[in-house]
Protein backbone atom coordinates (compact mmCIF):
# COMPACT_ATOMS: atom_id res chain seq x y z
CA UNK A 1 0.00 0.00 0.00
CA UNK A 2 3.11 2.42 0.67
CA UNK A 3 5.22 3.07 -3.07
CA UNK A 4 8.86 0.86 -1.96
CA UNK A 5 7.95 0.58 1.70
CA UNK A 6 8.10 -3.21 2.56
CA UNK A 7 8.04 -5.24 5.35
CA UNK A 8 9.39 -4.33 9.16
CA UNK A 9 11.34 -0.54 9.34
CA UNK A 10 12.88 0.77 12.57
CA UNK A 11 12.71 4.56 13.63
CA UNK A 12 16.03 5.96 12.75
CA UNK A 13 17.50 8.03 15.78
CA UNK A 14 20.76 9.83 15.61
CA UNK A 15 21.94 7.47 18.69
CA UNK A 16 22.61 4.74 16.36
CA UNK A 17 22.83 6.44 12.93
CA UNK A 18 26.64 5.31 12.41
CA UNK A 19 25.79 2.09 13.47
CA UNK A 20 23.32 1.10 10.87
CA UNK A 21 26.16 -1.13 8.92
CA UNK A 22 27.84 -2.83 11.72
CA UNK A 23 25.25 -5.61 11.92
CA UNK A 24 24.49 -7.84 9.97
CA UNK A 25 20.58 -7.86 9.96
CA UNK A 26 18.77 -4.07 8.13
CA UNK A 27 16.00 -2.99 8.67
CA UNK A 28 13.89 -2.86 5.19
CA UNK A 29 13.29 0.44 5.86
CA UNK A 30 13.28 3.71 8.04
CA UNK A 31 11.22 5.93 9.83
CA UNK A 32 12.51 9.75 11.01
CA UNK A 33 10.87 12.22 12.58
CA UNK A 34 11.79 15.41 9.78
CA UNK A 35 11.87 18.04 12.93
CA UNK A 36 15.08 16.21 14.10
CA UNK A 37 16.50 16.67 10.50
CA UNK A 38 15.70 19.45 9.00
CA UNK A 39 18.13 21.66 10.37
CA UNK A 40 20.42 19.06 10.80
CA UNK A 41 23.77 20.08 11.45
CA UNK A 42 27.00 19.63 8.98
CA UNK A 43 28.60 17.02 11.57
CA UNK A 44 25.64 14.93 10.79
CA UNK A 45 24.89 15.57 6.54
CA UNK A 46 27.28 12.89 5.16
CA UNK A 47 25.66 10.05 7.02
CA UNK A 48 22.15 11.51 6.98
CA UNK A 49 22.73 11.23 3.34
CA UNK A 50 24.38 8.03 3.07
CA UNK A 51 20.99 6.41 4.85
CA UNK A 52 18.88 7.92 2.34
CA UNK A 53 21.06 7.08 -0.51
CA UNK A 54 20.64 3.04 1.15
CA UNK A 55 16.89 2.97 2.84
CA UNK A 56 13.78 3.57 1.63
CA UNK A 57 12.21 6.24 4.43
CA UNK A 58 8.94 7.62 5.79
CA UNK A 59 8.74 10.68 7.70
CA UNK A 60 7.18 10.71 10.74
CA UNK A 61 5.92 14.19 11.93
CA UNK A 62 5.43 15.40 15.47
CA UNK A 63 4.46 18.93 15.32
CA UNK A 64 2.11 19.68 12.39
CA UNK A 65 -0.74 20.06 15.13
CA UNK A 66 -3.65 18.77 12.94
CA UNK A 67 -6.41 18.93 15.74
CA UNK A 68 -5.67 22.41 16.96
CA UNK A 69 -8.00 25.21 16.39
CA UNK A 70 -5.52 27.00 14.56
CA UNK A 71 -5.20 27.60 10.96
CA UNK A 72 -2.40 25.11 9.22
CA UNK A 73 0.75 26.18 9.98
CA UNK A 74 2.21 26.81 6.69
CA UNK A 75 5.85 28.65 7.41
CA UNK A 76 6.39 24.86 8.82
CA UNK A 77 4.82 22.92 6.28
CA UNK A 78 6.88 24.52 4.01
CA UNK A 79 9.39 23.35 5.86
CA UNK A 80 8.39 20.30 5.69
CA UNK A 81 7.74 20.03 2.04
CA UNK A 82 11.28 20.94 1.28
CA UNK A 83 13.11 18.44 3.46
CA UNK A 84 10.44 16.08 1.94
CA UNK A 85 11.32 16.94 -1.86
CA UNK A 86 15.06 17.58 -0.96
CA UNK A 87 15.65 13.40 0.01
CA UNK A 88 12.52 12.37 -2.46
CA UNK A 89 11.05 11.10 0.52
CA UNK A 90 7.50 10.67 -0.34
CA UNK A 91 5.60 9.35 2.11
CA UNK A 92 4.81 11.55 4.98
CA UNK A 93 2.72 10.18 8.40
CA UNK A 94 1.90 12.58 11.42
CA UNK A 95 -0.28 12.37 14.55
CA UNK A 96 -4.22 12.38 15.02
CA UNK A 97 -3.91 14.95 18.16
CA UNK A 98 -2.32 18.53 18.13
CA UNK A 99 -0.03 20.38 20.34
CA UNK A 100 -0.57 23.91 19.99
CA UNK A 101 -2.29 26.73 19.94
CA UNK A 102 -2.37 30.56 19.88
CA UNK A 103 1.00 29.91 18.25
CA UNK A 104 2.29 28.27 21.57
CA UNK A 105 3.81 24.94 21.23
CA UNK A 106 3.29 22.20 24.02
CA UNK A 107 5.43 19.91 22.05
CA UNK A 108 3.22 16.98 23.85
CA UNK A 109 0.52 15.33 21.65
CA UNK A 110 -2.78 16.29 23.15
CA UNK A 111 -6.22 14.63 23.30
CA UNK A 112 -8.87 15.49 20.41
CA UNK A 113 -12.41 15.56 21.48
CA UNK A 114 -14.38 12.94 19.32
CA UNK A 115 -17.39 14.65 17.97
CA UNK A 116 -18.47 15.46 14.47
CA UNK A 117 -17.12 18.88 14.64
CA UNK A 118 -13.76 17.68 15.34
CA UNK A 119 -14.25 14.96 12.52
CA UNK A 120 -15.16 17.88 10.33
CA UNK A 121 -12.39 20.03 10.85
CA UNK A 122 -10.07 17.54 10.48
CA UNK A 123 -11.19 16.87 7.16
CA UNK A 124 -10.49 19.85 5.93
CA UNK A 125 -7.06 20.33 6.93
CA UNK A 126 -6.15 17.31 5.51
CA UNK A 127 -6.99 18.30 2.12
CA UNK A 128 -5.45 21.90 2.78
CA UNK A 129 -2.14 19.77 4.17
CA UNK A 130 -2.55 16.92 1.24
CA UNK A 131 -3.11 19.64 -1.77
CA UNK A 132 0.44 21.22 -0.46
CA UNK A 133 2.69 18.36 0.18
CA UNK A 134 1.25 16.68 -2.98
CA UNK A 135 1.39 13.63 -0.87
CA UNK A 136 -0.89 11.62 0.67
CA UNK A 137 -1.21 12.00 4.55
CA UNK A 138 -1.05 9.35 6.94
CA UNK A 139 -2.13 10.02 10.58
CA UNK A 140 -1.57 7.85 13.81
CA UNK A 141 -4.54 6.77 16.06
CA UNK A 142 -2.72 8.51 19.41
CA UNK A 143 -2.67 7.70 23.08
CA UNK A 144 -5.13 9.80 24.81
CA UNK A 145 -5.22 9.94 28.75
CA UNK A 146 -8.37 12.19 29.10
CA UNK A 147 -10.65 13.43 26.62
CA UNK A 148 -13.74 15.80 26.62
CA UNK A 149 -16.68 17.13 24.47
CA UNK A 150 -16.62 13.65 23.15
CA UNK A 151 -19.96 12.14 21.42
CA UNK A 152 -18.42 9.34 19.52
CA UNK A 153 -16.26 6.61 21.01
CA UNK A 154 -12.42 6.10 19.63
CA UNK A 155 -13.62 3.61 16.77
CA UNK A 156 -16.61 6.11 15.71
CA UNK A 157 -14.14 8.78 15.25
CA UNK A 158 -11.16 6.86 13.79
CA UNK A 159 -13.54 5.08 11.26
CA UNK A 160 -15.19 8.46 9.99
CA UNK A 161 -12.21 10.73 9.93
CA UNK A 162 -10.62 7.99 7.99
CA UNK A 163 -13.49 7.22 5.86
CA UNK A 164 -14.26 11.13 4.90
CA UNK A 165 -10.75 12.69 4.92
CA UNK A 166 -8.74 10.39 2.30
CA UNK A 167 -6.04 10.37 4.53
CA UNK A 168 -4.26 7.07 5.07
CA UNK A 169 -3.82 5.19 8.48
CA UNK A 170 -1.02 4.68 10.87
CA UNK A 171 -2.10 2.16 13.23
CA UNK A 172 -0.15 1.74 16.67
CA UNK A 173 -0.95 -1.44 17.63
CA UNK A 174 0.82 -0.10 21.16
CA UNK A 175 -1.66 2.84 21.37
CA UNK A 176 -4.30 0.48 21.02
CA UNK A 177 -3.09 -1.54 23.69
CA UNK A 178 -2.94 1.40 26.39
CA UNK A 179 -5.61 2.79 25.43
CA UNK A 180 -7.49 0.49 25.51
CA UNK A 181 -6.58 -0.49 29.25
CA UNK A 182 -6.98 2.97 30.21
CA UNK A 183 -10.13 3.63 28.61
CA UNK A 184 -11.68 0.03 29.91
CA UNK A 185 -12.31 -1.39 25.93
CA UNK A 186 -11.17 -4.53 24.54
CA UNK A 187 -8.05 -4.12 22.43
CA UNK A 188 -9.35 -7.02 20.07
CA UNK A 189 -12.89 -6.45 19.82
CA UNK A 190 -10.98 -3.05 18.57
CA UNK A 191 -9.01 -4.42 15.71
CA UNK A 192 -12.17 -6.52 14.68
CA UNK A 193 -14.59 -3.01 14.50
CA UNK A 194 -11.74 -0.56 12.88
CA UNK A 195 -11.83 0.14 9.29
CA UNK A 196 -8.29 -1.47 8.43
CA UNK A 197 -8.73 -1.23 4.72
CA UNK A 198 -7.08 2.70 5.57
CA UNK A 199 -4.24 1.38 7.05
CA UNK A 200 -0.44 1.90 5.59
CA UNK A 201 1.96 0.52 8.20
CA UNK A 202 1.86 -0.13 11.99
CA UNK A 203 3.75 0.90 14.54
CA UNK A 204 4.17 -0.93 17.49
CA UNK A 205 6.51 0.55 20.70
CA UNK A 206 6.82 -0.07 24.67
CA UNK A 207 5.06 1.39 27.21
CA UNK A 208 5.30 2.33 30.54
CA UNK A 209 3.14 0.54 33.22
CA UNK A 210 2.65 3.96 35.22
CA UNK A 211 0.03 3.51 37.81
CA UNK A 212 -2.58 0.68 37.65
CA UNK A 213 -5.00 2.42 35.79
CA UNK A 214 -2.88 4.82 33.66
CA UNK A 215 -0.29 3.49 30.96
CA UNK A 216 1.97 5.84 29.54
CA UNK A 217 2.61 5.64 25.73
CA UNK A 218 6.56 6.70 26.36
CA UNK A 219 8.35 4.50 23.80
CA UNK A 220 11.31 3.86 26.63
CA UNK A 221 11.04 0.22 27.27
CA UNK A 222 10.87 -3.03 25.47
CA UNK A 223 7.42 -3.90 23.15
CA UNK A 224 4.95 -6.02 26.17
CA UNK A 225 4.16 -9.67 25.18
CA UNK A 226 0.76 -8.89 24.99
CA UNK A 227 0.98 -5.92 22.54
CA UNK A 228 3.34 -8.59 20.40
CA UNK A 229 0.16 -10.76 20.81
CA UNK A 230 -1.95 -8.19 19.61
CA UNK A 231 0.80 -7.52 17.04
CA UNK A 232 0.20 -11.57 15.32
CA UNK A 233 -3.55 -11.11 15.60
CA UNK A 234 -3.36 -7.60 13.94
CA UNK A 235 -0.76 -8.73 11.13
CA UNK A 236 -3.53 -11.88 10.52
CA UNK A 237 -6.30 -9.71 9.51
CA UNK A 238 -3.92 -7.56 7.28
CA UNK A 239 -0.53 -8.07 6.59
CA UNK A 240 0.99 -4.58 6.10
CA UNK A 241 4.52 -3.10 6.65
CA UNK A 242 5.47 -2.89 10.23
CA UNK A 243 7.99 -0.31 12.19
CA UNK A 244 9.92 -0.62 15.49
CA UNK A 245 10.01 3.01 17.84
CA UNK A 246 12.03 3.66 20.69
CA UNK A 247 12.50 7.28 21.26
CA UNK A 248 13.31 7.66 25.19
CA UNK A 249 16.17 4.91 27.01
CA UNK A 250 17.23 4.12 23.58
CA UNK A 251 19.62 0.86 24.07
CA UNK A 252 22.90 -0.17 22.00
CA UNK A 253 22.03 -1.07 18.66
CA UNK A 254 22.72 -4.49 18.75
CA UNK A 255 20.08 -4.68 21.55
CA UNK A 256 17.44 -2.84 19.76
CA UNK A 257 18.02 -4.98 16.46
CA UNK A 258 17.29 -8.15 19.24
CA UNK A 259 13.75 -6.93 19.12
CA UNK A 260 13.77 -6.15 15.69
CA UNK A 261 14.38 -9.70 14.63
CA UNK A 262 11.68 -10.44 17.21
CA UNK A 263 9.07 -8.19 15.65
CA UNK A 264 10.17 -9.63 11.90
CA UNK A 265 10.38 -13.18 13.32
CA UNK A 266 6.30 -12.25 13.85
CA UNK A 267 6.07 -10.63 10.51
CA UNK A 268 7.30 -13.22 8.69
CA UNK A 269 5.47 -15.76 10.06
CA UNK A 270 2.08 -14.51 9.62
CA UNK B 1 -18.27 26.68 25.22
CA UNK B 2 -17.67 26.46 21.81
CA UNK B 3 -14.85 23.90 20.61
CA UNK B 4 -12.03 26.70 20.79
CA UNK B 5 -12.97 27.48 24.29
CA UNK B 6 -12.92 23.64 25.18
CA UNK B 7 -9.56 23.20 23.61
CA UNK B 8 -7.72 26.71 24.93
CA UNK B 9 -9.43 25.82 28.88
CA UNK B 10 -7.55 22.37 28.05
CA UNK B 11 -4.15 23.45 26.94
CA UNK B 12 -4.08 26.57 29.23
CA UNK B 13 -4.27 24.09 32.54
CA UNK B 14 -1.78 21.70 31.23
CA UNK B 15 0.33 24.47 30.56
CA UNK B 16 0.25 26.43 33.61
CA UNK B 17 0.29 23.41 35.69
CA UNK B 18 -1.52 24.54 38.78
CA UNK B 19 -4.34 23.20 40.88
CA UNK B 20 -5.21 19.96 38.32
CA UNK B 21 -6.83 17.74 40.46
CA UNK B 22 -7.33 15.55 37.84
CA UNK B 23 -4.63 12.71 37.37
CA UNK B 24 -5.35 12.27 33.77
CA UNK B 25 -4.91 15.98 32.72
CA UNK B 26 -2.07 16.63 34.91
CA UNK B 27 -0.15 13.56 33.42
CA UNK B 28 -0.15 16.06 30.53
CA UNK B 29 1.58 18.87 32.49
CA UNK B 30 3.87 16.41 33.94
CA UNK B 31 4.84 15.11 29.94
CA UNK B 32 5.67 18.93 28.89
CA UNK B 33 7.22 19.01 31.77
CA UNK B 34 9.56 16.16 31.32
CA UNK B 35 10.10 16.87 27.53
CA UNK B 36 11.29 20.32 28.33
CA UNK B 37 13.53 19.57 30.89
CA UNK B 38 14.85 16.77 29.08
CA UNK B 39 15.86 18.95 25.95
CA UNK B 40 17.21 21.71 28.19
CA UNK B 41 19.10 18.89 30.33
CA UNK B 42 20.92 17.71 27.57
CA UNK B 43 22.08 20.75 25.70
CA UNK B 44 22.94 23.22 28.85
CA UNK B 45 24.44 20.42 31.17
CA UNK B 46 27.11 22.98 32.92
CA UNK B 47 24.06 25.20 33.82
CA UNK B 48 21.84 22.58 34.73
CA UNK B 49 24.65 21.36 37.51
CA UNK B 50 25.21 24.82 38.94
CA UNK B 51 21.19 25.10 40.04
CA UNK B 52 19.13 23.48 42.17
CA UNK B 53 16.37 20.81 40.79
CA UNK B 54 13.99 23.14 42.34
CA UNK B 55 15.51 25.93 40.75
CA UNK B 56 15.24 24.42 37.56
CA UNK B 57 11.87 23.19 37.45
CA UNK B 58 10.55 26.71 38.75
CA UNK B 59 12.54 28.16 35.83
CA UNK B 60 11.05 25.17 33.14
CA UNK B 61 7.50 25.83 34.90
CA UNK B 62 7.79 29.38 33.95
CA UNK B 63 9.25 29.05 30.60
CA UNK B 64 6.17 27.40 29.35
CA UNK B 65 3.77 29.06 30.74
CA UNK B 66 5.65 32.15 28.81
CA UNK B 67 5.62 29.76 25.49
CA UNK B 68 7.53 27.76 23.37
CA UNK B 69 7.13 29.19 20.01
CA UNK B 70 9.63 26.66 18.01
CA UNK B 71 8.36 23.17 15.95
CA UNK B 72 11.70 21.74 16.84
CA UNK B 73 12.79 20.26 19.80
CA UNK B 74 16.48 21.14 19.74
CA UNK B 75 15.63 24.60 19.43
CA UNK B 76 13.49 24.86 22.49
CA UNK B 77 16.82 25.20 24.72
CA UNK B 78 17.93 28.47 23.03
CA UNK B 79 14.11 29.83 23.34
CA UNK B 80 15.09 28.53 27.04
CA UNK B 81 18.07 30.74 27.10
CA UNK B 82 16.22 33.94 25.98
CA UNK B 83 13.60 33.71 28.37
CA UNK B 84 15.95 33.73 30.99
CA UNK B 85 18.07 36.60 30.23
CA UNK B 86 15.55 38.95 28.89
CA UNK B 87 12.21 37.92 31.15
CA UNK B 88 13.66 35.52 34.14
CA UNK B 89 16.67 37.38 35.29
CA UNK B 90 19.64 35.71 36.33
CA UNK B 91 22.95 35.97 38.25
CA UNK B 92 26.10 36.84 36.01
CA UNK B 93 27.50 33.35 37.28
CA UNK B 94 24.71 31.55 35.19
CA UNK B 95 24.47 34.47 32.48
CA UNK B 96 28.23 33.03 32.14
CA UNK B 97 27.44 29.88 31.58
CA UNK B 98 24.46 30.02 29.43
CA UNK B 99 26.75 32.12 27.21
CA UNK B 100 29.52 29.78 26.79
CA UNK B 101 26.99 26.81 26.39
CA UNK B 102 24.40 28.44 23.52
CA UNK B 103 27.71 29.63 21.46
CA UNK B 104 28.62 25.83 21.05
CA UNK B 105 25.14 24.82 20.17
CA UNK B 106 24.46 28.08 17.63
CA UNK B 107 28.04 27.20 16.09
CA UNK B 108 27.25 23.39 16.56
CA UNK B 109 23.71 23.87 13.97
CA UNK B 110 25.15 26.95 12.07
CA UNK B 111 25.35 25.50 8.28
CA UNK B 112 28.38 27.96 7.05
CA UNK B 113 30.59 26.56 5.38
CA UNK B 114 34.33 26.60 7.12
CA UNK B 115 36.58 28.11 4.57
CA UNK B 116 40.42 28.57 5.02
CA UNK B 117 42.99 30.13 2.81
CA UNK B 118 46.93 30.35 3.12
CA UNK B 119 48.40 32.79 5.84
CA UNK B 120 48.96 36.36 4.54
CA UNK B 121 49.83 38.72 7.37
CA UNK B 122 49.14 41.54 5.69
CA UNK B 123 45.74 40.65 4.66
CA UNK B 124 42.97 41.56 6.46
CA UNK B 125 41.10 39.15 8.83
CA UNK B 126 38.53 38.67 11.03
CA UNK B 127 36.65 35.61 13.17
CA UNK B 128 34.53 33.14 11.77
CA UNK B 129 31.58 32.84 12.53
CA UNK B 130 31.96 29.17 13.07
CA UNK B 131 33.59 30.33 16.58
CA UNK B 132 33.62 32.46 19.19
CA UNK B 133 35.68 34.07 21.92
CA UNK B 134 34.35 34.54 25.46
CA UNK B 135 35.89 36.30 29.05
CA UNK B 136 34.46 34.30 32.11
CA UNK B 137 34.71 35.19 35.50
CA UNK B 138 34.40 31.52 36.29
CA UNK B 139 35.94 28.56 35.32
CA UNK B 140 32.63 27.35 33.71
CA UNK B 141 34.68 24.18 32.27
CA UNK B 142 35.56 22.80 35.28
CA UNK B 143 32.10 23.28 37.16
CA UNK B 144 33.48 25.90 39.36
CA UNK B 145 30.97 28.28 40.44
CA UNK B 146 33.07 30.57 42.41
CA UNK B 147 35.32 33.61 41.02
CA UNK B 148 38.50 32.70 39.68
CA UNK B 149 40.92 34.43 37.62
CA UNK B 150 39.64 35.71 34.18
CA UNK B 151 38.98 32.78 31.87
CA UNK B 152 39.39 33.71 28.16
CA UNK B 153 38.25 30.84 25.75
CA UNK B 154 38.31 29.93 22.19
CA UNK B 155 34.38 28.32 20.86
CA UNK B 156 34.75 26.72 17.39
CA UNK B 157 33.71 24.41 14.63
CA UNK B 158 36.37 21.42 13.64
CA UNK B 159 37.12 21.22 10.24
CA UNK B 160 37.90 17.82 10.55
CA UNK B 161 34.42 16.63 12.33
CA UNK B 162 32.05 19.46 12.39
CA UNK B 163 32.16 18.95 15.91
CA UNK B 164 32.37 21.98 18.39
CA UNK B 165 35.21 22.35 20.78
CA UNK B 166 36.71 24.74 22.71
CA UNK B 167 39.98 25.79 24.33
CA UNK B 168 41.23 27.65 26.79
CA UNK B 169 43.45 30.78 25.46
CA UNK B 170 45.80 33.31 26.85
CA UNK B 171 44.64 36.81 27.40
CA UNK B 172 46.62 38.22 24.41
CA UNK B 173 45.33 35.44 21.86
CA UNK B 174 41.84 36.09 23.02
CA UNK B 175 42.89 40.19 22.44
CA UNK B 176 43.99 39.46 19.00
CA UNK B 177 40.83 37.70 17.90
CA UNK B 178 38.66 40.50 19.24
CA UNK B 179 41.13 42.92 17.38
CA UNK B 180 40.90 40.84 14.29
CA UNK B 181 36.89 41.37 14.95
CA UNK B 182 37.83 44.81 13.09
CA UNK B 183 38.65 43.37 10.00
CA UNK B 184 42.43 44.16 10.68
CA UNK B 185 45.64 42.74 9.53
CA UNK B 186 47.50 39.87 11.70
CA UNK B 187 50.51 42.38 12.08
CA UNK B 188 48.12 45.12 13.22
CA UNK B 189 46.39 43.02 15.72
CA UNK B 190 48.87 41.40 17.03
CA UNK B 191 50.43 45.07 17.66
CA UNK B 192 46.84 46.15 19.36
CA UNK B 193 46.82 42.81 21.47
CA UNK B 194 50.32 43.17 22.72
CA UNK B 195 50.40 46.65 23.57
CA UNK B 196 47.52 45.87 25.79
CA UNK B 197 48.97 42.57 27.02
CA UNK B 198 52.29 44.10 28.07
CA UNK B 199 53.87 42.20 25.61
CA UNK B 200 56.89 43.16 23.47
CA UNK B 201 55.05 42.80 19.70
CA UNK B 202 58.35 41.07 18.67
CA UNK B 203 58.14 38.39 21.62
CA UNK B 204 54.18 38.37 21.04
CA UNK B 205 54.60 37.68 17.11
CA UNK B 206 56.85 35.02 17.62
CA UNK B 207 55.64 33.31 20.21
CA UNK B 208 52.30 33.03 18.81
CA UNK B 209 52.99 32.61 15.05
CA UNK B 210 52.16 28.39 15.07
CA UNK B 211 49.02 29.32 16.87
CA UNK B 212 48.32 32.06 14.38
CA UNK B 213 49.12 30.05 11.61
CA UNK B 214 46.58 27.20 13.16
CA UNK B 215 43.93 29.04 12.95
CA UNK B 216 44.10 30.13 9.10
CA UNK B 217 44.87 26.63 8.44
CA UNK B 218 41.71 25.40 10.18
CA UNK B 219 39.02 28.20 9.24
CA UNK B 220 39.19 29.76 12.75
CA UNK B 221 40.00 33.15 11.49
CA UNK B 222 39.24 34.08 7.66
Amino acid sequence: MLENIKGCGLGLREEFIYELDDFEIKPSWLELVPENWIHMPKKLEKIFEKVVSEYELVCHGLSLSIGSHEDVDMVFLKEIKTFLDRYEIKHYSEHLSYTSLNGIKSHELLPLPMNKKEVNKIIQKVQIIQDYLQRELILENSTYYYVEDSTMNEIEFINEVFDKSGAKMLLDINNIYVNAHNHGFDAYKYVNEINLSKVAYYHVAGHLEYKEDLWIDNHGAPVKNDVWDLTKYVLGKKKVPILLERDNNIPRYKKLMQEYTKMENIYESI
Amino acid sequence: MNPYEIQNSFFTKVIENKDISNKRISIYADLILFRINDAIKSTFPIYVSSISKEELEKQIKKFIIYGSKTSYVWQIALEFFDFLLKIYGISLLHKQILYFENAQIKIYVSNKNIMYKKINHKRKYTLSSNAFIQKHDYNITNRSFTKSKTQYYLVYKSIEDYDVYYINISKFLYLFLKKLRNFNTIDDAIKLASKQSNIKYKDAKSISYNTINNFVSTGIIL
